[in-house]
């Protein structure tokens, strides 16, 4: 059985036959996070027609800075849905790993102090994984409690009051910039292009999708489904603790243990706003980083306005959720169709 | 049965008010497409009342669209369906089914779930009164129902408990209750056992000569030549011939469905005294399973042997093979291949021992759905590589399709979108390329046409041919009779014989179904 030259052409010429077929892939995937990129150009163009400053540096950088921490946790959280599961502590993992780093500052200095947010961060991750991958618990559950206890006790930590550092390295590394641009924003940019390039370049990345696309296929394949899970929340956790490095900063040098109540919940939204579902297997980190930065540019921008009440961003969350899920259903059927109409035109060859 | 089916439940056209014969469903001239894809192309067949008529061609020829059209799943784009004699605009399946067209479909429409008398009655609004369920009086319909259908199970119980037959003989009461003069069964033997089968035979010449009009789909052709009056022949959406069953052969059928004469079939023939083939290549012994299921199985395969696995639905031998290769786990056993004794292994270990397992079921453990073809190709990883290489990765997928005859496969496409044998085809692409040792394969033509069929016993021959073991299971014992040097026969979580080649249906059979001896 030897491969023809012939053969090698034919299979050649189908993958071309398909390619409108998988440009129709990749747009299937596009238009998943393609709802909040439009409401974003559309937020971004209308603000930046009612402030002609709006697309200035110090705005764009200070909208980046203030979204820099979700952004952060939404990179952990995606890798996790892609496996499918889910990361919900990554909120109270930030604050835990912020409360022993600031600690570890106030004794042994800024260098330990930022290795130890991200160990604590890492190890976090890691328990979180352990406990889903070995004992088999459900992720939600397991991270749901990781949730509640990681912030109860960081607070026990704190003895629920505020550290405050005498160090100002955070604050000042927070609002540093290279030319135009922030370091929070080269580091956004570094942790996004490199997990995309785990995801789609590497195998480690090709193995999460296939455990969260089928776990049963993906263990008789081969692929150490057990080890894939724990890097993922090990990932999720190393990333809450480089947010909490930020967190330090972005409040002035202090730790507030409750600083974050609630963010899981925007992190979550904006995964899913992104693009990635939730029973796993698809999605990727770029929708999760358009729809954090999306909600921050309302934010900014409804502030500008002058409505400072937060509920506005609740209420817009909510109806841009609602209808992402509906594009994503409209697409569904199209896609269905389309799958049918090329199993048989497969099939009939 | 047929005399205490006298009940409300059942159609009085079942019970033969209808003439034998009798015109009841005619469709003309339905055309039916899916974007620029001619599913079907100007097909005409009627129905009669107390005819069996089989629906016979490839997967993708349009049986399953023919179907739809009948049933008010889909609306045919071209022609009409006359329903004695008035032509039918189908708009929904409730409509079709109210004017008697019920289909049985091959993916069960049960609630897994909720008991089975509510699934029997469910959709219909008999047993309840201004919409509260009248549990009394549903039960009652529901044991009647069944009655009907010769399946004596507790109603009460949650119809995922039920086994896969019974499970079908439900769906098929609950159609019946809605009193259809044209019965659809799409593939309705595809996961039965051969006792089972039997049952279902019985129960449609029953209901055929009570003067139900009864349709089926089949790719198991001993069953279509015994069970139809009539057999329809479609290929690529056209309809080929209509003709009646008798005096037709299986070649006949098969050359009509395919369009060309197969190549006649060469069992071929090892000898065990070979010496190349003494070596055993894996000897399983005394192996039982956490889920109970395996209880003391032993096997041993020799080197370029196919062995066969024929056994009851739940005798295990789905249950052994996923054990051996560790995704089912062991409580103890051993399995020795070459250089190495494997104690509960994981798949990696078993992997790495040189073994591979095509599983039973392609959507739940073979493939991910989601993915392309060349990412399930290569899911088996080799090597210790980081980065993907597209080029590197296509030009192994290629040469792997050109290989298996997937010539007309795109790389890209998603693996969902491939026909059952070309899913297949990749998922054995996948082992293929590990070079396993020992091959395991549970039911690899499940819901696969004649053709693919025929291409992938050729594969697994032209393995064992350079010295692969395989074993394959399968609960169609003309397969493995015609692929396998010999066959082990599993009863109850045991090997309980093996049979050289040559063997007979019957023996084998005789051997699955008796009684544990002690």
């Amino acid at each position: 059985m030897t491969i023809t030259e012939h053969e090698v052409r034919e299979i050649e010429a189908a993958d071309r036959a398909l390619s409108p077929a998988d440009r129709w892939g990749h747009l299937r995937k596009v238009p998943k996070f393609a709802a909040v990129l439009v409401v974003f150009v559309a937020a971004v163009v209308i603000f930046r027609l009612k402030f002609s400053g709006f697309l200035d540096q110090t705005n764009v950088n200070s909208i980046l800075g203030s979204a820099s921490i979700d952004f952060l946790l939404g990179m952990g959280m995606t890798l996790t849905v892609i496996s499918g599961g889910i990361d919900l502590s990554v909120s109270s993992t930030a604050v835990l790993a912020a409360v022993c780093g600031g600690e570890m500052t106030a004794h042994f200095g800024v260098a330990v102090g930022i290795i130890v947010c991200l160990v604590v961060g890492l190890v976090v991750g890691i328990v979180n994984g352990l406990l889903i991958a070995r004992l088999r618990l459900n992720a939600f559950i397991v991270t749901l409690a990781g949730l509640v206890a990681y912030e109860g006790l960081a607070r026990l930590i704190l003895n629920d009051s505020t550290l405050v550092l005498t160090t100002t390295t955070f604050g000042s590394f927070f609002y540093a910039q290279i030319g135009p641009f922030s370091y929070i924003s080269l580091l956004m940019l570094a942790v996004l292009v490199i997990l995309s390039l785990v995801l789609h370049k590497t195998y480690f990345g090709r193995d999460i999708y296939a455990v969260g696309g089928n776990s049963h296929a993906a263990r008789l394949s081969g692929i150490a489904v057990e080890r894939v899970t724990v890097a993922v929340y090990a990932i999720s956790g190393l990333c809450a603790g480089i947010a909490s490095v930020l967190l330090i900063g972005f409040n002035s040098n202090s730790v507030d243990p409750t600083a974050l109540g609630g963010d899981e919940l925007t992190v979550a939204a904006a995964v899913l706003l992104g693009g990635t579902a939730l029973v796993g297997g698809s999605g990727g980190p770029f929708g999760t980083a358009i729809a954090i930065i999306f909600f921050y540019t309302i934010d900014k921008g409804l502030n500008l306005i002058g409505i400072t009440a937060t509920y506005w961003q609740l209420i817009i969350t909510g109806v841009l959720l609602l209808f992402a899920v509906l594009i994503d259903r409209a697409q569904l059927l199209i896609h269905r169709r389309r799958i049918t109409t090329l199993s048989i035109s497969e099939s009939e060859k | 049965m047929g005399s205490r089916g006298v009940t409300e439940l059942v159609p009085p056209s079942v019970l033969g008010d209808t003439e034998h014969g009798a015109l009841i469903v005619e469709a003309r001239n339905i055309s039916k497409f899916f974007g620029p894809v001619t599913a079907l192309n100007d097909v005409s067949v009627s129905f009669r009342a107390g005819e069996i008529h089989a629906l016979v061609g490839e997967n993708g020829s349009g049986k399953s669209t023919f179907f739809n059209c009948l049933s008010g799943m889909l609306r045919p784009d071209n022609g009409e369906i006359l329903i004695d004699g008035i032509a039918e605009h189908h708009v929904s399946v409730r409509h079709a089914r109210m004017r008697g067209v019920a289909i049985v479909s091959q993916e069960l429409s049960l609630i897994p779930e909720l008991s089975v008398a509510e699934n029997v009655l469910l959709g219909s609004r008999d047993a309840s009164r201004g919409g509260v369920l009248r549990w009394p009086d549903l039960i009652r319909r529901a044991i009647r129902a069944l009655d009907y259908v010769d399946l004596d199970v507790d109603v009460s119980l949650a119809v995922r408990d039920l086994s896969v037959s019974q499970q079908q003989l439900v769906e098929i009461a609950r159609v019946l209750s809605f009193r259809p003069r044209l019965l659809l069964l799409d593939e309705p033997t595809a996961s039965l056992e051969s006792a089972d089968v039997r049952t279902l035979i019985q129960l449609v010449r029953q209901l055929a000569s009570e003067g139900l009009a009864v349709a089926f789909t089949s790719h198991r052709t001993a069953e279509i030549l015994e069970l139809a009056h009539t057999i329809t022949v479609l290929r690529d959406g056209v309809h080929i011939e209509t003709s009646a069953a008798g005096g037709i052969d299986e070649e006949w059928m098969v050359s009509r469905m395919v369009g060309r004469e197969l190549a006649k079939i060469h069992p071929r023939s090892i000898s065990l005294s070979d010496e190349s083939h003494q070596k055993s290549t894996l000897r399983v012994s005394n192996v039982f399973t956490k889920d109970g299921l395996v209880k003391g199985a032993s096997l041993e395969v020799h080197r370029g042997e196919i062995l066969g696995m024929a056994g009851l639905m739940g005798a295990g031998r789905t249950e052994l093979l996923e054990s051996i290769f560790g995704f089912n786990p062991q409580l103890s056993g051993v399995i020795e291949m070459r250089d190495f004794t494997l104690q509960a292994p994981t798949p990696r270990e078993a992997m790495r021992a040189g073994l591979g397992l095509v599983p039973d079921n392609r959507r739940e453990k073979g493939a991910v759905m989601g993915m392309t073809v060349l990412e399930n190709m290569l899911m088996t990883k080799r090597g210790l590589k980081f980065w993907r290489s597209r080029r590197r990765e296509s030009e192994e997928a290629l040469t792997w399709m050109a290989r298996l005859g997937l010539t007309r496969t795109a790389l890209s496409a998603p693996i969902s979108s491939l026909s059952g044998g070309q899913q297949q085809k990749v998922i054995l692409a996948k082992w293929l390329r590990r070079r396993p040792r020992v091959l395991l394969l549970d039911e690899p033509t499940r819901g696969i046409d004649v053709a693919a069929k025929a291409e992938i016993y050729s594969i697994l021959e032209a393995c064992a041919d350079e010295g692969m073991s395989i074993i394959v299971a399968s609960s169609e014992l003309p397969e493995l009779l015609r692929l396998c040097d010999r066959i082990a026969v599993m009863r109850a979580g045991r090997v309980v014989e093996v049979f050289e080649r040559g063997a007979t249906e019957e023996e084998i059979m005789s051997v699955a179904v008796s009684e544990r001896k002690s």
